[in-house]
């Protein structure tokens, strides 16, 4: 009888009552749509640091973590790559070197960041080959110095050098005190959404480049591992560190690789708790400014109840009872609705090309486009949270309710 | 034993300096089975009274006990289950829990009181067609008219079978014929079941059903009467 009576207790003020309501499933539906959408955001930049700025592990000389020092290589890096290799079995192990140089075609000369990378296991953890708009990603068979000297590069690039697919561009890089170059084909063209990667980028085949360096055996800037969960084992970076580590190179976790990314990613956590905490302020005052105006309303009659024998704790009960109720419709409805909201960013998502392009974390060509993903126990828990929110908001007027004297609240008119 | 025994009762309210002695000290005992009447002018401490027999106040000083119990004792639950259990209330304004129809606030003190869902369904039934309101039982407050509301009220008053039905100005909202009906309904409760009924009134009609009257003024019992 409790329960019947506080939900017809909620529906004498219906509007009141679905005001409050409302006021828990949309807050509830806005952090299910933001948790959603940030943990997608999140698992995609995870997912993209992985396949573009490093592997769950990487390898890079001492030193070149601070400095971004191109001069910093590491020497046999096929060695360290096997011995990566053989830590994980389904990893993959790709190497790259990181210089700047110039690219110049007969139009033009730009200054460049070149990736010298592995092709065919470069293809398997980047997003680039999927970012092509012209052309092919870089052959990976042994097929010669000609098809091997092919280099992919941004269309803001290719604008800027004038050239198209198949077009010849040279490359020249400083070594060793000295400028050495070679010619390229542009293999094909690439569009990230992120302005500077397309205009300053351009990737080559690493063994075509490491003969630029003949000073130097087997060099590459980094090599990484990735294996094909999100998170690595825990216990994956001191086993690398054992294999790998040496007093010239330093072996490193992502979140150590990339800690602009960590950044950014803890910053706009801390942001969205603070606009949680905001809506759940709201949610809890709403719940309480109805209860206690229906406890005002209703003081009389809560005294008629008290007079005629119920106890002051099932009365303060009754009312915790109403924030239940309110908090449990209110949850269900934002649940349902923040679920709802979810599919349209999951299925299509949101193109953030133009925030990256202004605010472009680290070297991390990441999908432009965020997608959603449901998160399904984060939102429980959030729906959990926002119906404890309400039975928290109904906690002072039960309590109220609970210290009503009934000689004084039948006397309340 | 007597169901309710006051002793020297009397309640005093401070208001900032000024002391207000609602009630001076007051001896009264009631009989299981009576039909008794508190009658005095506004401010002469019937309601005051009242409240102290049903375990609504506390005295300030002297003691009210029901059926042995001294209710200067309990605490505010103990008070709580007293009135549950042992006390039926009737108030001015009838005061039925509108969102309940009179089916359900006829069992509420019985669902209080823990009273198997079956049972107290069936006691309210018997105890709301004993008042005259079979047919009834879906309607809630606000379908009901005064006459009615009240008799509901007495149902849920006399459904747990209490020791004393309090009731406070009964007929005070009631019109003539209403009136006679409910003192005549009441009447019959405690010649045919037993019901103990203590009322405050000023109306002459309840004064005159009434067996036993008691005239208090000026927070003192001035008079006892049993006719």
């Amino acid at each position: 009888m409790l329960i019947s009576m506080a939900m017809r207790n909620l529906l004498r003020r219906p509007v009141q009552s679905l005001l409050a309501a409302g006021a828990v499933a949309a807050g509830l539906a806005a952090c299910v749509w933001m948790t959603n959408f940030q943990d997608g955001s999140w698992i995609s930049m995870l997912d993209d640091s992985m396949r573009a700025a490093a592997g769950h592990v990487v390898v890079q000389p001492v030193g070149y973590q601070e400095s971004k020092d191109a001069d910093l290589m590491l020497e046999d890096s096929g060695a360290i790559a096997s011995k990566l290799a053989a830590l994980e079995s389904d990893g993959v192990v790709i190497r790259r070197m990181l210089v700047n140089g110039l690219l110049a075609s007969s139009n033009n000369t730009v200054g460049v960041a070149i990736s010298a990378v592995e092709p065919g296991p470069e293809a398997a953890v980047s997003r680039m080959p999927s970012k092509l708009i012209e052309g092919e990603w870089l052959p990976s068979g042994e097929d010669g110095e000609r098809t091997q000297r092919r280099v992919v590069i941004g269309d803001e690039l290719a604008k800027k050098l004038g050239v198209g697919v198949e077009d010849k561009v040279v490359l020249t890089i400083p070594a060793d005190g000295e400028i050495t170059a070679l010619p390229f084909r542009v293999a094909g063209i690439f569009r990230t959404g992120n302005t500077r990667t397309d205009s300053f980028y351009a990737i080559a085949p690493l063994r075509v480049v490491q003969t630029l360096l003949p000073g130097r055996s087997d060099p590459a800037t980094q090599v990484a591992l990735s294996v094909p969960a999100i998170e690595a084992p825990a216990d994956l970076i001191d086993r690398a560190r054992a294999a790998v580590g040496t007093a010239d190179t330093e072996v490193l976790i992502w979140q150590e690789a990339i800690p602009d990314a960590v950044t950014a990613s803890e910053l706009d956590k801390g942001f969205a708790m603070f606009i949680w905490a905001i809506l759940g302020a709201i949610v809890s005052v709403g719940i309480l400014n109805l209860l206690l105006m229906s406890l005002f309303h209703r003081t009389r009659e809560m005294g008629v109840m008290m007079a005629v024998g119920m106890r002051p704790a099932d009365v303060g009960k009754l009312i915790m009872l109403e924030g239940a109720l309110l908090g449990l419709v209110g949850a269900i409805a934002g649940f349902g609705l923040g679920q709802l909201l979810t599919i349209p960013m999951v299925t299509t998502g949101i193109d953030l090309s133009q925030m990256q392009s202004a605010a472009p974390v680290s070297n991390v060509a990441i999908d432009t486009v965020i997608k959603s993903r449901f998160i399904w126990g984060k939102d429980l828990m959030w729906a959990l949270w926002f119906f404890a929110l309400a039975v928290g908001g109904s906690a002072w007027p039960a309590l109220r309710a609970g210290r009503l004297e009934p000689v004084q609240a039948l006397r309340h008119q | 034993m007597s169901i309710v025994s006051v002793q020297n009762a009397a309640r005093y309210y401070d208001d900032g300096p000024v002391r207000v002695e609602a009630l001076k000290g007051v001896d009264l005992t009631l009989e299981a089975g009576e039909f008794a009447a508190l009658m005095g002018p506004s401010g002469s401490g019937k309601t005051t009274l009242l409240n102290l027999i049903g375990g609504l106040d506390t005295p300030s000083k002297g003691t009210v006990a029901l059926d042995g119990q001294d209710i200067g004792t309990l605490d505010r639950t103990g008070r709580s289950d007293l009135r549950r259990d042992r006390i039926g209330f009737i108030f001015q304004s009838y005061n039925l829990v509108p969102v309940l129809t009179a089916q359900e606030n006829t069992e509420f003190v019985m669902m209080l009181q823990g009273v198997p869902p079956k049972e107290r369904a069936q006691r309210a039934r018997e105890t709301l067609a004993s008042v005259g309101l079979a047919g009834m039982e879906d309607r809630r407050p606000s379908e009901l008219s005064g006459g009615q509301q009240q008799r509901v009220a007495v149902a849920r008053a006399i459904a747990t079978k209490p020791a004393v039905v309090l009731a406070d100005e009964p007929t005070a909202n009631l019109d003539s014929e209403t009136k006679a009906d409910l003192i005549a309904l009441m009447r019959k409760l405690n010649e045919e079941q037993g019901v103990t009924f203590l009322f405050s009134t000023h109306d002459p009609d309840v004064i005159e059903a009434a067996r036993r009257v008691v005239r208090l003024k000026d927070g003192l019992i001035v008079s006892d009467e049993t006719k």
